[in-house]
């Protein structure tokens, strides 16, 4: 979500006209998305996501601290979103535009707000000290969709990140090191997938067979008074840059697998129908379970890489 | 069911019912679509409350409402309110001018105002907003920035508008040629922060005004004060030059900026063949003339009166100022009409004014 | 920027009084930005900015009190603000809030109690319609309860639009009576 990136005309009249007659110009369905390639790096806690083009990194780190003083059964998370002109020239480097404040928004409320991580298992002693676990994103490379790509990348690397494990003796902590102790998984409650949704006004659309000039600005309008197209807004999902230029308005959704919507943001823009909403949180949905699947896949696999010598798994995790 | 009811002083809608609304996708496109929207399965509960509300309302809103949209083509009463977003007319037979737009081949209002008709010309008037020039307007302006061969003038409106060097009259006469030193020199006639009255010449495409004050009623204004209003409380009238009682003369700008000064001793239309006699220097003098109290207690008067119409959104005209003037006389100073009870007592005298004319 | 188009630019201050428990709030709090853009993104589709273009159109929200539906308050008020200055829009933006009561019941409107317990969406239509201009939910909320809590809003925000009308009216009629003939 960049500032405007300028597109040529014919560029423009081209991915619409394609659009409009549901066609990519990367080949995909316009409800299709986009392959998501899944990586986890060497240390735990580190996690690559390629989605298209879009390339980021997320780094899982721990560190004792103290706690807010109004949680003090808490531990804190923050996530920190690095978008450089390393991604794309679009990006400033230290500046945020207001398009990258809706995003890094988004992120947190997708999983920060969710309580995808639970706060309270990191408390070390209440009031005194507790983990603070921070996430950090790194954006290689941009292609849209940096919030669905983020979302993901966080919270499988926070699965995949195992933090050192603690004890308490009389009123000392002490932090076993990895040697010492199998580091033990963050608590995950639930895992939330973001899905974005693009609209493109249809009457702006000129249609590929026909001359863009007959097509008439304010047929498929609705009755009253706003300027919008019915049943004809075309959605797209997971858009590339260059679609993500020429919307007209964007929908995300973040949901899990147990049908539980964590946020929906539809900041303005152009109007959708509210039937049209609910059909894409059944999309998002189904996409979701996809993806979640898949990072259950990866951590296993992962998993059974690391343990490629053990005879018996090394696990630090309780039968529940 | 649960049903829960919550009552807020603010908005007053009542009970919901819970769970079971659906959505129901409009049959886009046809013209039943307006009511497509109330045919929804809203099996309101809340039904009760609605018929409250619309007991709030006062009887001309809802009531004309209907014969409106039903006679409109054939109602000849000029002022009727609409919305945003209201229908207007189904006809087709109406140009759509400002304040309207169409869908459909219908034509809806984009503004809270009257409708005007002038022949098959439909627009909508906005009860209030910025003052929108019109060629011929007199108004009154400010300086804001002198810039090359031109002045920037703050006339109230969406932009500046633009008062060049070519459209003012320059001490020597109507003949006189613009040189170079007058450029490098038009801060000597007007600067930034002056104010002046103009006539609007002509509009650019994008709303903006050019200026004029090629006639001796125009030009820099001194020897009094400045009082705005919004501009929807004047109308455009034959002249806007007023002497009014107690030696105070005023011109009243159709942009809402009404300008109160010491009655001059030229008489107000002075004709044209004296205007290059008269255009000496002083005309961009920037010194008052000796005013005395009196009139400089009129004139703060005449302020107060006009802030107290504003203050009730009564229209300002001459008739109903000299009528609030007059009943102002009955406080010892100007100072004393600046209380919001007596602001209300000399706005009600106004309209009585236009009352007893009638 | 958009040339063609009117440039509306959004600022919203909340007094640290505004809530119960008074606190300075930090100027560039994230959440007050989004709403602020998620306002100016509704509003430029609602108004006819192509019949101002070069211009800024600058919309100065001010919180005095906090008692629930913050946003939809703040998309209320400069609906009329833009009414009341004259600008042509194609029909009255309204917003509504709904919460989820007990994972079930639709509660329309919360206050800053309810909202603060339960889950709640915020929806903006333009006009009488069924479409969704802005749509903000921030909490978790079951998928198939999301059908009856948008309809739910919908309604409300239909009902805020015949109450903004009214009063609109209630105005108009006023000032033309008072206006000079």
């Amino acid at each position: 979500m960049p500032k405007r990136k300028d597109i040529s005309l014919n560029e423009r009249q081209f991915i619409l006209s394609l659009l409009k007659d549901s066609q990519r110009l990367d080949g995909r369905a316009i409800d299709q998305f986009r392959k998501v390639d899944l990586k986890f790096g060497d240390s735990l806690g580190h996690a690559e996501v390629q989605l298209g083009k879009t390339r980021l990194v997320v780094r899982v780190s721990a560190e004792v601290s103290k706690p807010y003083e109004d949680r003090p059964y808490e531990g804190t998370f923050i996530i920190t979103t690095d978008v450089s002109s390393m991604a794309s020239p679009l990006f400033e480097n230290n500046r945020s535009s207001d398009d990258e404040m809706l995003m890094t928004r988004l992120i947190e409320k997708a999983i920060r707000r969710s309580n995808a991580l639970d706060l309270e298992s990191l408390c070390i002693v209440a009031g005194k000290s507790c983990w603070m676990i921070r996430a950090d994103v790194h954006y290689l490379s941009y292609d849209g969709g940096l919030v669905d790509a983020s979302c993901i990348g966080v919270i499988a690397a926070l699965m995949h990140f195992r933090r050192p494990d603690t004890s308490i003796d009389g009123d000392q902590t002490i932090i076993h090191s990895v040697e010492e102790r199998v580091p033990v998984p963050l608590s995950i409650l639930h895992v939330p997938i973001c899905v974005t949704f693009s609209f493109f006004k249809v009457d702006e659309v000129p249609s590929s067979t026909e001359n863009p000039v007959a097509a008439i600005p304010g047929s498929g309008q609705s009755a009253n008074g706003v300027p919008t197209a019915d049943d004809s807004a075309i959605l797209v999902i997971d858009a590339t840059a260059q679609e993500e230029a020429l919307r007209h308005s964007e929908l995300t959704i973040t949901i899990n697998k147990n049908r539980d919507i964590c946020q929906i943001a539809k900041p303005g823009g152009y109007s959708v129908e509210a039937l049209t909403i609910l059909e894409c949180a059944n999309k998002a949905y189904k996409i979701a379970t996809n993806i979640t699947d898949l990072i259950y896949r990866r951590l296993k696999e992962d998993e059974s890489k690391r343990n490629a010598g053990n005879l018996v798994p090394l696990t630090a995790e309780n039968e529940r | 069911m649960p049903v829960i009811a919550i009552s807020r002083p603010e908005t007053v809608y009542g009970g919901v019912s819970g769970g079971n609304r659906k959505l129901k996708r409009a049959n886009g496109g046809d013209e039943e679509d307006v009511d497509g929207v109330d045919e929804l399965e809203y099996e309101d509960a809340d039904s009760g409350s609605d018929a409250e509300m619309r007991d709030l309302d006062d009887d001309d809103g809802d009531a004309n409402d209907n014969d409106k949209r039903s006679g409109f083509g054939s109602s000849t009463k000029g002022s009727s309110l609409v919305t945003p977003g209201e229908l207007i007319t189904e006809d087709t037979m109406w140009m759509r001018g400002h304040g309207t737009f169409s869908q459909d081949e219908k034509t809806f209002s984009s503004v809270a105002g009257t409708i005007t008709r002038v022949n098959k010309l439909l627009s909508v008037t906005p009860l209030r907003g910025r003052y929108q020039p019109v060629i011929g307007d007199h108004v009154i302006g400010r300086i804001t920035e002198v810039g090359n061969k031109r002045w920037k003038v703050d006339i109230g409106g969406n932009q500046d508008a633009a008062l060049l060097l070519g459209s003012v009259n320059l001490p020597g006469g109507v003949l006189r040629r613009k040189s170079e030193s007058d450029e490098l020199q038009m801060r000597q006639f007007l600067k930034e922060g002056d104010l002046l009255n103009a006539e609007v010449q002509a509009l650019f495409s994008d709303g903006g005004a050019s200026l004029h004050t090629r006639s001796l009623r125009y030009g820099k204004l001194r020897n009094g004060m400045l009082v705005q209003v919004p501009s929807s409380l004047i109308i455009r009238l034959r002249t806007q030059l007023y002497r009014l009682p107690g030696g105070v003369d005023m011109i009243l700008g159709i942009n809402g900026y009404i300008w109160l000064s010491k009655s001059s001793k030229v008489a107000a239309d002075v004709s044209i063949t004296r205007l290059e006699e008269t255009s000496g220097l002083e005309i961009y003098s920037d010194t008052n003339e000796e005013i005395n109290t009196s009139t400089r207690e009129n004139i703060a008067r005449y302020a107060n009166c006009i802030r107290a119409l504003a203050f009730k959104e009564v229209g300002v005209n001459e008739t109903r100022l000299i009528a609030a003037y007059e009943a102002s006389l009955a406080y010892a100073s100007a100072g004393d009409l600046i209380e919001d009870e007596v602001k209300a007592i000399l706005a009600a005298e106004a309209l009585a004014a236009d009352r007893s004319d009638e | 920027m958009n040339l063609d188009s009117t440039f509306l630019s959004v600022n919203i201050s909340v007094s640290p009084f505004s809530t119960v428990d008074r606190k300075k709030r930090p100027r560039n709090d994230r959440r007050i930005q989004e709403c602020a853009m998620s306002i100016q993104r509704t509003f430029q589709e609602a108004i006819m900015g192509h019949l101002h273009s070069r211009t800024e159109i600058v919309i100065s929200l001010h919180v005095l009190a906090q008692d629930g539906g913050f946003f939809a308050a703040c998309i209320n008020a400069t609906s009329l603000a833009l009414i009341d200055a004259g600008v042509p829009m194609y029909d009255y933006v309204s917003a509504c809030s709904t919460a989820l009561y007990d994972s079930i019941s639709p509660l329309l409107d919360p206050n800053n109690a309810e909202e603060s317990d339960l889950p709640f969406l915020t929806v903006a239509t333009i006009g009488k319609t069924e479409k969704v201009s802005m749509l903000l939910l921030e909490s978790k909320v079951p998928l198939d309860r999301l059908e009856s809590l948008i309809a739910v809003t919908i309604s409300g925000c239909h009902s805020l639009r015949d109450q903004m009308d009214r009063q609109v009216r209630k105005h108009g009629h006023l000032r033309i009576t008072k206006r000079s003939e």
